[in-house]
């Protein structure tokens, strides 16, 4: 795989990715720095079993955003609850597995647009406005969407919420 | 704080479900895709028709409010995209106009002549301002790293979209090219592979565009897309309902007061001979001069082709009675009238029309058509223009007419002309009636057991129709041949009566 070839091409997406989670341009370049750094060092490898290199780089750069995002909270005093000591266990780590499957199979339920709004919002961490913006619809609209969206997948997963 | 922490979990919980393990694309994200998608699909619908039921009409309608929802998103780009934006709301306006227009009579009035060539040109000029507006913008808002514009696809669009428009014009001014139907067919599908070109270069240029297309940031909005197209469809509708009441209805005449003539003699004589008294008032000056001498007076009878050639006709909800007479003159001819009586008037009266085929053994002469009511207690009269359909020469009529008409070319030089007169009823009147004359040569005694002069017709509008029909149109035929009467379907207009005219002495 060439990397630099694979960069240049995802640019737009990786830069789309990470700007609608951190929106802020400034923290948005520093992370896609990041992000290259970490994947030219080989930190996190790309797996073709797994998934297409654009679903690789998507999670990747989902993730490195994510984890960005958190820190800037910490150092804005907003505290997140405290994680357990040492990481999940056994146990926890099971637990979170049946969840995830229940989660994907509800969400397999759902229509291929609700899909895509719901891992806009809630995966991508995109804005409502700028959800509404590229899909035609008003702020209101979307909110509606996505409310229904829950209200179906926690139907799904008896009662609990997504 | 429970809200929030199910939102990290949730969070966390998505990344032990990527997209992927979910059936999402995770490329299929961009803005640009979904706009472009848009505007190809406009694009196609302005242009390619499906013919069943108002497709055609309805499916241009939801093309240009695609074609203008695609370029809302991307109005906030650059100013290319913006001007493509302006010019398709424009081209949305046009569109609905145009389908208004084409509920009404001005929809005929605009569709030959200079009135022709200058609507389409407004029309085709404002596709390529379309098109080269977007291709600006869409190499304004792609840069490479180097700063060089991407690759153009569009610009042998522009090729394709030019050479489709030579061909639409060529196929305007020679309906039936040299080659005939060959040619034809040629002309039309190059033109339509043409077009289908440049709807494929487009396509490519929004697929090569892709991966880049996240930078483009979508215009927001205050009105969803679909109800852009629901409040277009209906306002269209709303606009085109009272456009096919008001605006297709034939201007009614301006009438005079019926007043007397120095040729009451010949008026009291005719009726003497027989004729009908509201027939001889209504006689104009003209037709009074033309029936001085009369030596009979005689009612043809109206064969029908369905029904009871006696009693009058149901049309629209309303009764009108159809006669028509025989003065035979001192000179060896006989003058016709065709007469129609509304005994009580329709709810909608949008066009009529009198319409006669004379038989083709002589020629005739002396057309005159009039019509006359009450109104507000006043006899009022109108004499109507009087049209002629038919007369083609041997040249203009195709072999197998040729050895059809063979007789007639040799007798009239000609085909027989079939007059007729428009009209709609005027609004407030009461006792609409009025006629169609013609004069032809004929001696009585050639006749002693009667024969057929002719067939007529009267014809009403009932209601609405879409698009507008021109009941002349229908009477020229479609492309001026030989209105064919003897049939009992006439699908151009609302409602229509056949009769013929058989004199029998």
């Amino acid at each position: 795989m060439d990397l630099e070839k694979l960069l240049a091409e995802y640019a737009g997406m990786m830069a789309y990715i990470v700007g609608g989670i951190l929106r802020d341009p400034q923290e948005t370049e520093e992370c896609l720095g990041e992000i290259r750094l970490k994947l030219t060092e080989g930190q996190a490898a790309y797996d073709s079993g797994r998934g297409t290199e654009a679903a690789w780089l998507t999670a990747v750069c989902r993730n490195a955003a994510l984890d960005r995002l958190r820190r800037r909270k910490r150092r804005r005093e907003e505290p997140l609850p405290e994680t357990m000591a040492g990481g999940p266990g056994p146990e926890e780590l099971l637990l979170e597995r049946e969840r995830a499957e229940a989660l994907r199979k509800a969400l397999l339920t759902l229509s291929d647009r609700e899909r895509r709004l719901f891992y806009r919002k809630y995966y991508y961490l995109q804005p409502t406005a700028q959800l509404a913006a590229e899909l035609g619809l008003t702020e209101r609209a979307v909110e509606g969407k996505l409310y229904r969206i829950r209200k179906k997948l926690q139907k799904q997963l008896g009662g609990e919420r997504p | 704080m429970t809200e929030r922490k199910d939102m990290q979990d949730l969070e966390e919980l998505l990344r032990a479900v990527p997209p992927e393990a979910a059936g999402v694309d995770p490329g299929a994200v961009t803005p640009w895709g979904s706009a472009m998608k848009k505007i190809l699909w406009g694009m196609g619908l302005l242009t390619f028709r499906l013919n069943l039921w108002y497709l055609p009409y309805l499916l241009p309608l939801v093309g240009a409010a695609l074609l203008c929802l695609g370029a809302r998103r991307l109005r906030q780009a650059n100013s290319g995209f913006c001007r493509t934006w302006r010019l398709s709301l424009v081209k949305l306006c046009w569109q609905v106009i145009f389908l208004v227009v084409t509920a009404t009579r001005l929809g005929t009035l605009l569709g030959a002549g200079p009135a022709f060539w200058m609507v389409s040109a407004v029309g085709c000029g404002l596709d390529f301002l379309l098109l080269l507006a977007l291709r600006r913008g869409i190499r304004g808002a792609f840069l490479d790293l180097d700063g060089k514009p991407p690759r153009d696809w569009l610009l042998p669009g522009l090729a394709a979209w030019l050479g489709t428009l030579a061909l639409a014009v060529w196929g305007t001014l020679e309906p039936m090219p040299a080659g005939g139907m060959a040619a034809l067919w040629a002309r039309g599908l190059g033109a339509a592979a043409l077009y289908g070109l440049l709807l494929w270069l487009l396509h490519r240029q929004g697929k090569a565009l892709e991966r880049r297309g996240y930078q483009i940031v979508p215009a927001p909005v205050r009105c969803p897309d679909g109800a852009v197209i629901a409040l277009v469809l209906l306002g269209t509708v709303l606009l085109t309902v009272p456009a096919a009441v008001w605006g297709a209805r034939t201007p009614a005449p301006a009438g005079t007061a019926a007043g007397t003539t120095d040729l009451e003699a010949v008026r009291a004589h005719l009726e003497d001979l027989g004729m009908p008294e509201t027939l001889a008032v209504d006689l104009s000056r003209e037709d009074l001069e033309l029936c001085e001498g009369a030596v009979a007076v005689h009612e043809s009878t109206n064969h029908l082709l369905n029904g009871d050639p006696a009693a009058p006709q149901d049309l629209g909800g309303g009764t009108v009675d159809l006669q028509s007479w025989a003065v035979v003159l001192p000179d060896q001819s006989i003058r016709f009238f065709l007469t129609f009586q509304w005994q009580e008037l329709p709810v909608l009266s949008l066009q009529e029309g009198v319409s006669a085929s004379p038989d083709s053994g002589k020629a005739f002469t002396d057309l005159t058509a009039r019509l006359t009511w009450t109104e507000d207690g006043t006899r009022l009269a109108a004499d109507l223009p009087v049209s002629l359909a038919g007369g083609q020469k041997a040249e203009e009529l195709t072999e197998e007419q040729l050895w059809w008409y063979e007789e007639e070319l040799k007798r009239l030089g000609r085909l027989q002309y079939q007059p007729y007169a428009l009209f709609s009823l005027p609004k407030g009147g009461e006792a609409v009636r009025g006629y169609l004359a013609y004069s032809r040569e004929a001696k009585v005694e050639d006749y002693p057991g009667g024969t057929i002069f002719g067939g007529w017709y009267y014809l009403h509008q009932s209601a609405p129709r879409y698009p507008y029909q021109d009941v002349e149109a229908y009477l020229r035929g479609r492309s001026g041949q030989i209105l064919s009467f003897g049939g009992s379907s006439f699908p151009a207009v609302g409602v229509s009566y056949g009769t013929y005219v058989w004199f029998r002495p």
